[in-house]
């Protein structure tokens, strides 16, 4: 405030605008080096347990429950070879034999691109039904594949879900109820599941139409979802990320993590085991892998299994992924899986309050360290500190060349500024229907594969946007250039700490690329430079990029990225459209605009440039 | 010996006088009814006095209870249900109860039309009755307490042209029922649970179930057909649910003794009668039972609107001896499941939406019948859950139905629950569901309980119907106080009250560590905001042309001005400095700079 108030302080304002290059590569640098320090064990925390009413690894447990999986499996694979659905009669008569109520869940998706086509789907659930008054329930589900599954097969979970449920049902001490769902077509039967016991629609309306659940069991507290691809698996795989990067409370992540250790069962975080008293030098390496896997796998936005889709309704969900183990040696077996399962239940049974007690914004390091968000949110804050001094540094050139010229005329043209910046905003609008409009409504699009259909639209949308930024840069003179650096600068700053309030992840990834591009294209960097990165950080380039990327760590070649681009292209507009994902919102309604605003920068610099030369 | 033998002597003859002046009789029954792996038993102890409700009946008691006589001679109280239940009655697998009761704790009233202040008797009774019961009862005041206007009618006797008694509900959906309730509920009961069939209620047993929950109802009645002769009858309920899964391991084979852990004994000296009567229809299935000892029961056959059910029944004053005995059920297969008949009219209510914003109450109500059924439905929302009558909906599918009714109270913060009630008709065979939608209010800091996050809870809504068939009906008629009268007693249609879920909401809740963060927050910015506010405040401002420096031209400039203001304080130590206010220091400063 000193700042702002004291006359006096003008001065030393001028240190940081004198400086504010250096300011600015310093800060973007150090949010990089305080990234990386995350992962030190001096940075980092080890986890603990906030709330008392878990009291893990309390009780005793008594299931044994491989005679029955194995049983139930042997009669589910004969089962699966009549039909390739999910088998709901057989699954029910289970349910109907342990005396548990039972009932089939249908639902349909309207495919939103393309001519419209319907799939139609099925979950199966049972509810046993606990002490309680049906106030509350704890979810424990398991994905159905069939054999032609792209996935590997999850037969295993499906017969552990249904002999776990029968030890369930013959114990006492259940306060709340207890809903064994079996879901089909991944995620979109949860989500299906999810939005009819909620009544509500998430995604478009009319795009999946959920239906309604005969049975409900009160509001739900946690869900644990099943993935075991064998029976003999090598190690558990704890998977946390959520939709649009939301993430479950600690609590329960530690609560499982914790149980595992417990029963001996192998458990890991990221496919990445903790190794115990590793030297300090690979420690960090680990760590600093095992957090960015996870930084990675948060700024998609899409859920890393069927949990991912609970943490919108406020209930807290992990899968526990089994992998299959190789050759003979020490596994984990059914047994370990069924009291790991049966020691989170009673510990969530205990609670009293619904978790609360723990972080929920966190970057996990190890299965048992964390970097809580207020070690790690500088990173996010050091980028947008960088753009906010810029922002400023201008702000003041610009007032002291006022000053100097403060009788000569002073005819800023801010409508045009504005218009520009509204001419930006509706590209972005415009690309946002690009899927829809192009699959649907366009003439010849149904003779059109939907994925070549989007892609060519967003490749027709990129070129309109970079021509009509060629018409934007003839409105504006060099004053309005700065006005219009500071609204980009300020626009950019202002998603990226936006962004990072609920996806830490995609803001500190894409202030990576944003912070130097927006910090470039109003300097004196050459031009050529400029407006080369500019043209670089442009959206559908930059997804291209980071695709190629992926494509070449994967499989070493760039071959399959045309393809690969245009499928998640429609993938991410299918997300918006059926889960309400955010993974298409952000790119294109924030921050294309954002980029034609410092591309118009970029090109207006080129082009009053060019009559001084000549 | 001699003194003992007139001492009993006189104490008979007292007994004897009491009893001819109190004409009160007093019944026990046991229900019991296999449903699909679960068993239901119903207790019932009646009490009948042939009495008139005055202002001094209670003073002199035989058999009814005297501390509850006081209550409701004290408050004017004409009828009183209080029950308190632990678990959900599933009404789409178990039928109807004979006493339907929601989660929790549920007390209606009924004072005396010539009541002077109805509210403070209420507040009063529910006081009282908190302690008699030791529940939390008290709870019960304006902020909870509703008066439906359709739902609920006077079970007893209300004479034609006098004007309507007054009506107080009220549910406690949080209160949790346990052997702290058992023990003052059984001490209303004339052989306590010494003897009798009350002897059975051990409460290392009877809280493993399913369903519990005990029940005082309290009205006038009327002794013969023209109501020449008026009594008061008290019914002591306690209804269990064992799951037999769990209690039998699932064997489906279930006896008194594993049940309650002892067998049943002598009956209870008071009482006139004793029996235990169980539901044998379910025989007629498939899966046949046995049930013993077969020799002592005695099989009859109800018939109520054309639905036959067979009861067994056993006087349990035939037993004579000392001796234990049992009741067992054997069944010749060792699973069972019978395919469920649901009832005709029931309903399940859940809450929609997620987040915090918006949220919405449905209530899903079935009627199964071949007719459309006319059923009223009540809400009872706590004030902290406003919701809009505006949004309120009644569908069948995608098709609007206009209720017949609405009676409607707007909640008032902190001061009465929002009531609603809809009286409306449901087509054959369908599910109508009516939603209401409501906002998640703001409570005040100190209104959290401790355990903020665990939710608020929302009772029970109830939804009544006069059923033209007694299918799943057990309840006696209205116009006779014992079970045994059931049997045969058809009427034109039976009154069912189904009780719905409670309902826990998640309103906005603090981080109540926070406050402690807000206070060090708060207090930094006040520090750092007050220097500069007083600034501005109480210097003068003057725009200065600013000049650009190098910054070792300004690191000189500054280390200059540090050694010229040491050298002016030193001056400013004798008294007359030269005057200068600190307004002036700024254009000071500017002024060194210039000679700079």
């Amino acid at each position: 405030m000193g700042l702002l108030t004291d006359p006096a302080g003008l001065r030393g304002r001028q240190v940081l605008v004198n400086n504010h290059g250096v300011i600015c590569g310093a800060l973007y640098l150090a949010s990089l080096i305080w990234y990386c320090l995350l992962a030190s064990d001096q940075v980092n925390t080890a986890t603990y347990l906030s709330e008392n009413a878990l009291l893990p690894g309390l009780v005793v447990l008594s299931s044994d429950v491989s005679t029955d999986t194995k049983n139930y499996l042997k009669e589910l694979d004969v089962v699966m070879k009549d039909s390739n659905r999910i088998p709901t009669s057989w699954i029910r008569g289970k349910f109907t034999q342990m005396s548990i109520e039972s009932y089939v869940h249908n639902f349909t998706l309207n495919y939103p691109l393309g001519r419209g086509q319907q799939f139609e789907g099925k979950n199966v659930y049972g509810i046993i039904r606990g002490g309680g008054s049906s106030t509350e329930a704890i979810v424990l589900s398991a994905p159905f594949r069939n054999e032609d599954s792209a996935y590997p097969s999850t037969t295993a979970s499906v017969a552990l879900l249904l002999a776990i449920t029968k030890y369930f049902r013959e114990q006492k001490y259940w306060g709340k109820d207890l809903i064994m769902l079996i879901t089909e077509h991944e995620q979109l039967g949860m989500q299906a599941w999810l939005e009819a016991y909620h009544g509500t629609t998430c995604g478009s309306k009319g795009v999946l139409e959920a239906g309604d659940l005969p049975a409900r069991g009160g509001s739900i507290q946690a869900a644990l979802n099943l993935e075991l691809h064998s029976t003999k698996m090598k190690y558990i795989d704890v998977k946390i990320l959520g939709l649009n990067g939301q993430l479950p409370n600690l609590d329960l992540v530690n609560l499982v993590h914790r149980i595992c250790s417990k029963e001996r069962a192998r458990h890991s975080f990221g496919n990445r085991e903790k190794v115990h008293n590793l030297p300090p030098k690979e420690q960090f390496l680990h760590s600093f892998f095992t957090m960015s896997s996870m930084v990675l796998g948060q700024a998609t936005g899409v859920p890393d299994g069927n949990h991912g889709l609970f943490h919108r309704f406020g209930i807290e969900a992990v899968t526990m992924e089994g992998h299959e183990a190789d050759g003979t040696g020490p596994h984990i077996t059914l047994h370990h899986v069924g009291r790991v399962i049966e020691g989170v239940f009673r510990s969530v049974n205990n609670l009293l309050e619904r978790f609360h007690q723990s972080y929920f914004f966190y970057i996990m390091t190890d299965t048992d360290r964390f970097v809580s968000i207020g070690y790690y949110i500088p990173c996010v804050g050091m980028m947008v500190g960088a753009l906010l001094i810029k922002a400023f540094s201008i702000h003041v050139s610009l007032r002291g060349n006022i000053d100097d010229s403060i009788n000569s005329k002073n005819d800023y043209n801010t409508g045009g500024v504005f218009i520009t910046i509204m001419i930006c905003f509706v590209i972005g609008l415009v690309a946002f229907q690009v899927p829809i409009f192009f699959t649907r409504y366009f003439p010849f699009a149904h003779n059109f594969p939907t994925e070549k259909a989007v892609l060519c639209g967003f490749l027709i949308i990129s070129l309109m946007g970079l021509t009509t930024v060629e018409i934007l840069t003839k409105v504006l003179g060099p004053r309005e250039w700065a006005l219009l650096n500071i609204a980009t600068l300020l626009y950019l700053g202002t998603m990226l700490l936006a962004v990072s309030m609920s996806n830490f992840s995609l803001a500190f990834l894409a202030s990576i690329f944003i912070v130097p591009m927006a910090l470039i294209v109003g300097s004196k960097v050459p031009r050529i430079l400029r407006t080369l990165i500019c043209l670089m950080c442009q959206p559908l380039f930059l997804l291209a990029a980071i695709i190629a990327a992926s494509n070449f760590y994967h499989f070493g070649d760039f071959e399959r990225t045309g393809p690969a681009l245009a499928e998640s292209l429609v993938l991410t507009s299918v997300d918006t459209l059926v889960y309400g994902a955010t993974s298409q919102v952000i790119p294109i309604l924030a921050y294309t605009p954002g980029w034609h605003m410092a591309y118009v920068l970029c090109r207006a610099s080129w082009k009053s440039q060019k009559p001084k030369k000549d | 010996m001699r003194l003992y033998i007139i001492l009993t002597f006189a104490v008979h003859l007292l007994r004897s006088s009491v009893a001819e002046q109190i004409k009160d009789e007093y019944h026990e029954e046991l229900f019991i009814k296999p449903f699909n792996g679960y068993v239901y038993t119903y207790f019932q102890f009646s009490t009948v006095w042939e009495t008139e409700l005055k202002n001094d009946t209670f003073d002199n008691c035989h058999l009814f209870p005297r501390s509850l006589g006081e209550l409701i001679q004290r408050h004017s109280v004409q009828e009183l249900h209080v029950s308190m239940t632990k678990g959900l009655w599933r009404h789409e697998t178990w039928g109807y109860p004979v006493k339907p009761a929601s989660p929790g704790a549920e007390l209606w009233a009924w004072f005396k039309p010539e009541t002077v202040d109805v509210n403070e008797n209420w507040k009063s009774l529910t006081g009282a009755l908190s302690g008699l019961l030791c529940a939390s009862l008290n709870f019960i005041d304006g902020t909870n307490t509703i008066s439906p206007r359709l739902s609920l009618r006077p079970s007893g006797v209300v004479m034609a042209d006098a004007p309507q008694p007054h009506l107080r509900y009220a549910t406690l959906p949080r209160e949790i029922v346990c052997t702290e309730n058992l023990t003052p509920w059984k001490k209303l009961l004339p052989c306590n649970l010494k003897r009798g069939l009350s002897a059975l209620l051990n409460s290392d047993h009877i809280y493993n179930t399913a369903y519990h929950s005990l029940g005082i109802h309290f009205r006038q009645i009327c002794l013969d057909k023209d109501c020449t002769k008026v009594g008061l009858e008290l019914v002591q309920t306690v209804s269990l649910v064992y799951d037999l899964a769990i209690v039998g391991r699932f064997q489906s084979h279930w006896s008194i003794q594993r049940f309650f852990g002892q067998g049943l004994g002598k009956t209870c000296p008071l009482a006139k009668t004793s029996k235990i009567i169980v539901d044998v229809t379910s025989n007629k299935t498939d899966n046949q039972f046995t049930l013993r000892p077969l020799k002592k029961f005695n099989f009859v056959t109800s018939t109520r609107s054309g639905i036959s059910t067979t009861l067994a029944i056993l006087d349990m004053s035939s037993h004579v001896s000392d001796s234990l005995y049992n009741i067992e059920v054997e069944y010749s297969r060792k699973k069972m499941y019978p395919v469920n008949v649901p009832p005709f009219v029931y309903a399940s209510r859940y809450i929609t939406g997620y987040g915090q914003e918006f949220g919405g109450i449905t209530t899903k109500i079935h009627n199964r019948f071949w007719q459309a059924q006319k059923v009223i439905l009540l809400e009872n929302i706590p004030w902290f859950v406003p919701t809009y009558l505006h949004s309120l909906k009644v569908k069948h599918g995608d098709r609007d139905i206009k209720p017949l009714k609405i009676e409607y109270k707007p909640g008032k913060d902190r001061e009465r629950p929002f009531y609603l009630e809809v009286l409306l008709e449901i087509p054959a065979r369908s599910v109508v569901t009516v939603s209401v939608e409501f906002d998640y209010a703001f409570l005040k800091w100190q209104e959290y309980p401790p355990d903020a996050n665990h939710g608020f809870y929302m009772g029970s809504a109830s939804v009544t119907a006069y059923l033209p068939s007694a299918r799943n009906y057990t309840a006696p008629p209205r116009d006779k106080t014992l079970f045994i009268d059931s049997i045969n007693a058809s009427r034109i249609g039976y009154l069912v009250r189904v009780t719905t879920e409670t309902l826990i909401i998640t309103l906005p809740t603090p981080d109540f560590s926070m406050p402690y963060n807000v206070i060090c927050l708060a207090c930094t910015v006040v520090a750092l905001a007050f220097g500069p506010l007083h600034n501005i405040t109480t210097k003068k401002f003057l725009v200065l042309k600013s000049q650009k420096k190098g910054l070792i031209r300004e690191l000189i400039g500054k280390a200059k001005q540090v050694l010229k203001k040491d050298k002016t304080a030193s001056k400013e130590e004798t008294p007359s400095s030269q005057g200068e206010s600190d307004v002036t220091s700024p254009e000071k400063c500017a002024e060194h700079e210039k000679s700079e």
